[in-house]
């Protein structure tokens, strides 16, 4: 089944196309990222998703129900994080919580141990009781990821969610995300961050001037884009002879070495990978200490597709 | 696990959390407290300074109700303007709309709830005020009648009117600032010139909601049209005031369009 889906959603801010004739299916159970540059279109679709914006041409579903005509339907599944969150300062997380949660047809007694829940999940517990207005940009976004799984929703749709929080907020948050997965959950997650997507997401949707460049799963495009980049680490450098071996190996397209580490470049299958480890490791001796896959790879599809619609 | 029961939530119990939450957003806030001292201040100093410059009380409890409760317009308007001026526009203004419209609720219900919100607690210093009023016509006169009572009602009227208004330009204007600004120079100011300029030319202004307003006095102490006519001159000077009817049925009407509109705005607007 389809959680979300695009059907030629186009949309203009006066004379600037937003979004060119958008088509998407994103099937239930998949993390899908939403990359894109700055101006791309990634926050009008999510906008449009969430009946914040109406679309000038075509429509967006959520699990069947039209998301600007049947706007409350729709996003009675959805638990939404748009743009930079903001809150109403003269409340703490948990009258937030409460409210939105009370909106969503929560009661007292599952609101209460569901706030809980959400504070300790986004480690906002200590601040439970705090005025919002003395919260800081990071602390502002774990409480916006918190209220859109307040509810548990089936589908999280999450604009830029990484934004303003440090390293192990950002750890937490793909945490938070991948176990929503696991647990069959959809998550439509648009972001700048390669990396983010790379470690958090199975799909991706790479958009660039409102239109949509590429949707597949990563492991297609990078076989696709023959960006299939390989990482390894050595206990001691290859010689020029041992890497040149490498280089003339079938499906190896470039080989890097820096000191101890390699990046090899693969026109090939993860079942050419382990070719290329095993030839490594068995024929060639060589002492792996660590093989895998760069994350340098999406960024190569990414940079090659923006390149290609300019 | 707390499952989302949204769909059993009803317009009207939205309505209620909605105005739950605005109502403890304007008992939080400075701006409650301010207006409670305007209504004190301009309260006691209609009561006391007569007393403290030996200035001749009127006659009759009617004159001085009519004269103190004459200023329940002007803090109407203040409360007014205070209190609904940033209630849809500050969604838009301070961003905090990304958090709440993607909820499913209908906006309608966010706009009823807030309305909702606005009046009761604009209500509080107007039954305040007319607290302090009716205090000092027992004090001074020894007497209270109905006819306070029947203000009140006029002043909740008006109260609606102005709300409805405020809301109407909260929607429109994206500054909370701008809305509340223009809610109060359009009733204090352009509303009374308008009116004013339509009187002289010997027209009764009763289509004006300033105008329909003045029921809250003219209840107390009912007064009949005239015209001045000076001898030599062909200027004349109207007064007209307000018919009872009439006055109502404008104010609602004001009250309906401008509630009315006020939703169709916020249903459209777009949250870029």
């Amino acid at each position: 089944m389809e959680a979300i889906v695009t059907e030629g959603l186009t949309k203009n801010y006066g004379k600037i196309l937003a979004l060119s004739d958008l088509n998407l299916k994103i099937d239930t159970g998949h993390c899908v990222g939403f990359l894109g540059p700055n101006g791309a279109g990634k926050s009008t679709t999510i906008k449009i998703l969430c009946n914040l914006i109406r679309p000038a041409r075509g429509k967006a579903f959520i699990n069947g129900h039209d998301a600007n005509t049947e706007s409350t339907s729709a996003l009675k599944n959805v638990g939404a994080l748009v743009e930079t969150p903001e809150f109403y300062n003269y409340l703490n997380p948990v009258e937030v919580l409460s409210y939105f949660g009370k909106l969503r047809g929560m009661t007292d007694p599952d609101l209460k141990q569901r706030i809980q829940q959400v504070l300790e999940i986004v480690k906002l517990s200590e601040w439970s009781n705090t005025r919002i207005g003395k919260f800081s940009r990071g602390m502002k976004q774990r409480l916006g990821i918190g209220q859109a799984i307040l509810h548990d929703p089936p589908i999280l749709i999450l604009d830029e969610p990484a934004l303003g929080l440090d390293p192990r907020g950002m750890y937490e948050m793909r945490e938070i995300i991948k176990t929503m997965v696991k647990e069959g959950k959809t998550a439509f997650l648009a972001s700048h961050m390669l990396h983010e997507v790379q470690e958090t997401c199975d799909q991706v949707a790479l958009l660039d001037k409102g239109k949509l460049l590429a949707y597949d799963s990563i492991s297609n495009l990078e076989t696709l884009f023959k960006a299939r980049k390989i990482h390894v680490d050595l206990l001691r450098p290859l010689k020029p002879t041992e890497i040149d071996r490498i280089r003339k190996m079938e499906k190896v397209k470039t080989v890097t070495a820096e000191e101890k580490s390699l990046v090899i470049n693969i026109d090939g299958t993860e079942a050419d990978q382990a070719q290329l480890l095993t030839m490594l490791v068995k024929e060639m001796g060589a002492p792996v200490a660590s093989f895998r896959p760069s994350m340098e790879a999406l960024e190569d599809v990414y940079l090659q597709l923006i390149k290609e619609g300019n | 696990m707390a499952k989302d029961k949204s769909d059993d939530v009803g317009a009207l119990q939205h309505i209620i959390i909605v105005a739950r939450y605005e109502l403890l957003k304007h008992l939080r806030r400075k701006r409650l407290l301010a207006v409670f001292v305007i209504a004190a201040l301009a309260g006691l100093l209609l009561i006391v300074v007569p007393y403290a410059l030996n200035v001749a009380l009127p006659k009759d409890a009617k004159s001085w109700a009519s004269t103190f409760f004459s200023f329940a317009n002007s803090l109407i308007v203040i409360v007014g303007a205070f209190f609904a001026g940033d209630a849809i526009s500050s969604e838009y203004e301070h961003k905090t709309g990304y958090m709440l419209f993607p909820n499913p609720v209908k906006r309608t219900s966010l706009v009823l709830g807030k309305f909702a919100a606005a009046f009761i607690s604009a209500l509080l210093p107007i039954g305040f005020y007319y607290a302090l009023g009716a205090g000092g016509l027992l004090g001074i006169y020894g007497v209270i009648s109905w006819e306070i009572g029947a203000s009140f009602l006029y002043a909740l009227l008006y109260l609606l009117c102005v709300l409805g208004l405020t809301f109407l330009f909260s929607s429109l204007l994206k500054s909370s600032m701008a809305a509340t600004l223009l809610s109060f120079f359009m009733f204090i100011f352009i509303l009374s010139i308008v009116s004013s300029v339509i009187t002289l030319a010997g027209v009764e202004p009763w289509f004006m909601p300033n105008y329909a307003a003045g029921s809250t006095t003219q209840v107390i102490n009912p007064q009949k049209d005239a015209v001045m006519e000076f001898q030599g001159s062909s200027l004349k000077i109207y007064q007209f005031y307000p018919k009872f009817p009439a006055s109502i049925i404008v104010q609602a009407a004001y009250l309906i369009v401008a509630l009315a509109l006020s939703i169709v705005i916020t249903n459209r607007k777009e949250m870029t």
